[in-house]
């Protein structure tokens, strides 16, 4: 009689099972998040998203460093706010652009490539779940280049200040307004990012369509504003700037001309329809989500 | 196995437009691997993504463990693994990352399914290779990381859909040799679809036989008590001395034909005395075989 040994190391799990919303969508935000930005992948796949992260976060640098190098009593006689926060967004509009362009289909393109959808499916993950994760993965690697600049700036300008605490008394108003401001604009083209992603497996052809969706509704804005002589609340479809809009305003960016470019301050409509239009843009992207993503075949 | 049975069908019905997928299947599934074999189209993935509660039925019902897949959907997909026939895993992670990840969805924490996924990889014969990307494996391997991801959370119940499928033979024997070993030295039941008969003969204890959405055939793999009772021996030589030998020995044999015989046997001591009573009388045994069509003749009848 011979004996068989079977060493197959596997013991029947006896751990804890914890399904929870909240516990897939962080894993699902946590993995994709992490592929989107190149963790375990070739170092081209790293390149794109450091190197506009760290163009976001260039002026904040600049600055800082221009007070640290000359300091004494000429960065004394410098006016505190030398790039203003509002006008920040204006200097790295592109970045955030290009960010979300690049970034965001790389959370869920290659998830419909390559099928592996139904394999998340058939766990206890429901499609919202799913939904929700790859927001929470496409939204804060972008608020690394909505929020983090700003709150860089902030932070050195109340370390160069002469009186942090004045500085930070007289500037209160500006954290919340920063933060929220970041969220908001993170938020949006999140959620836009995402809608245009959800309708191609391709991820240059998201790029492609992102991009060209804000540059068309900017062609749009101006015709509607300028040809059609509708003023400044018909460049509320001018996708480049609504949310940017509303983070200036948050910010007290209201003086700020913003220069000649799609932020500037003639071009830009009143609040509340900007909200309004914000809320609309919020909403289609989540119908649009939710036709492509509600479970098939039921 | 104790508890309810692990699928439970009842009158299920599904159409898609005018085609019936399924149309009023019965079913109950409770042995250790069970063989859903069929054509292409016999409602075989349809059966199976209704059991997993994705495709929600027309008409019927189905209970999986104990619980119904229309209105515990959740609940049942927590406690069953699912490998779809279909090409499904990101190629550019590691096949330890992708296992950990769908663990970690199926609610283990990150070390139990660090863990864990060592474990399954090495139970399916890729431990080697897990930190290898899976755009780099072979079929065979991909195969094995989808069951890997299916017993990740020790599931009572694993649903493949086609596991063989585009194997080449040397793959395709491993693999089935994985599928017996998850079902009899892992206890985990095991539902394995296929239209090859071969593969569910080699990997399962009972099978089910679907056709245009019906289910044609429902029994076990193993030759029912008294299937094999009646024995047909063809003989070289006139089989009349051999007739005579056997007939002295106390077995029911009677002539069937020319150069045959037919005879009762009650087990494999009886099958080793015919070909020993066949070499002693000359007869020159050229074929011994059930009398009668046998599970194959049955099965392939079922698929039709």
């Amino acid at each position: 009689m011979s004996a068989k040994i079977h060493d197959v190391r596997y013991r029947p799990f006896t751990g804890e099972l914890r399904g929870s919303t909240r516990r897939a969508v962080e894993s699902m935000g946590r993995w994709s998040a992490l592929r989107a930005l190149g963790a375990r992948r070739p170092w081209t796949a790293k390149v794109v998203p450091i190197v506009l992260a760290l163009i976001a976060l260039g002026p904040a640098v600049t600055v800082l460093g221009v007070k640290s190098l000359i300091g004494g009593d000429i960065a004394e006689q410098l006016p505190t706010d030398l790039v203003p926060y509002a006008f920040y967004y204006t200097l790295i509009g592109f970045a955030i652009w290009a960010y979300a362009a690049i970034v965001i289909p790389e959370t869920i393109c290659p998830d419909r490539r390559s099928r592996v959808l139904d394999l998340y499916l058939s766990t206890a993950m429901s499609p919202f779940e799913y939904v929700l994760g790859k927001v929470v993965a496409s939204l804060v690697p972008l608020l690394a280049v909505t929020t983090l600049p700003l709150v860089v700036l902030y932070v050195g300008n109340v370390f160069f200040a002469t009186d942090p605490l004045g500085y930070i008394g007289d500037n209160l108003r500006e954290i919340p307004a920063i933060i929220g401001g970041g969220v908001l604009i993170a938020l949006v083209y999140t959620l836009m990012g995402l809608a245009v992603a959800s309708l191609t497996s391709r991820r240059a052809f998201a790029s492609v369509g992102f991009i060209l969706l804000l540059v068309i509704s900017g062609l749009v804005a101006g015709a509607l504003a300028e040809v059609a002589d509708l003023g400044p609340n018909a460049r509320m479809v001018n996708l480049q700037a609504l949310p940017v809009w509303v983070a200036q305003i948050m910010i007290g960016g209201e003086q700020i001309d913003g220069g000649d470019g799609p932020f500037a301050a003639a071009n830009r409509p009143d609040l509340a329809p900007l909200l309004i239009a914000n809320a609309v843009v919020v909403v289609v992207c989540c119908g649009i989500l939710w036709l492509r993503y509600r479970r098939r075949g039921t | 196995m104790s508890g309810p049975p692990a699928i439970e069908v009842r009158g299920a019905v599904r159409r898609y437009g005018p085609v019936v997928a399924l149309d009023g299947v019965d079913l109950t599934v409770d042995a250790p691997a069970t063989g859903l074999l069929g054509r292409n189209g016999a409602g075989k993935s349809t059966l199976m993504k209704a059991i997993l509660g994705l495709v929600r039925l027309d008409e019927g019902s189905v209970q999986v463990l104990g619980a119904d897949t229309a209105r515990e959907g959740d609940r049942v997909r927590r406690r069953i693994g699912y490998a779809p026939e279909h090409e499904c895993l990101p190629p550019e992670l590691t096949a330890a990352d992708l296992v950990r990840h769908l663990a970690e969805l199926r609610g283990l924490s990150r070390a139990d399914a660090i863990r864990r996924a060592s474990e399954v990889l090495f139970a399916v014969g890729l431990e080697e290779e897990r930190s290898r990307v899976i755009g780099s494996f072979s079929l065979g391997m991909r195969q094995r990381v989808k069951l890997a991801q299916a017993l990740v959370h020790a599931p009572e119940l694993v649903i493949l859909d086609e596991p063989t499928n585009g194997l080449d033979p040397a793959q395709r024997s491993e693999m089935l040799e994985v599928i017996r070993r998850v079902s009899r030295d892992l206890g985990v039941r095991v539902l394995i679809s296929s239209h090859i008969l071969d593969d569910i003969r080699r990997t399962c204890d009972h099978v089910v036989v679907m056709r245009e959405g019906r289910v044609t055939l429902d029994r076990p793999l193993a030759a029912r008590a008294g299937e094999d009772d009646s024995m047909l021996i063809e003989t070289v030589a006139d089989p009349a001395p051999l007739l005579a030998l056997l007939s002295g020995r106390g077995l029911q044999v009677e002539a069937a034909g020319e150069h045959r015989l037919r005879a009762r046997i009650t087990g494999p001591a009886d099958r080793a005395a015919i070909r020993d009573a066949a070499a002693e009388a000359g007869a020159g045994l050229r074929r011994l075989h059930p009398d009668g069509p046998s599970i194959e003749d049955e099965l392939l009848e079922a698929i039709g």
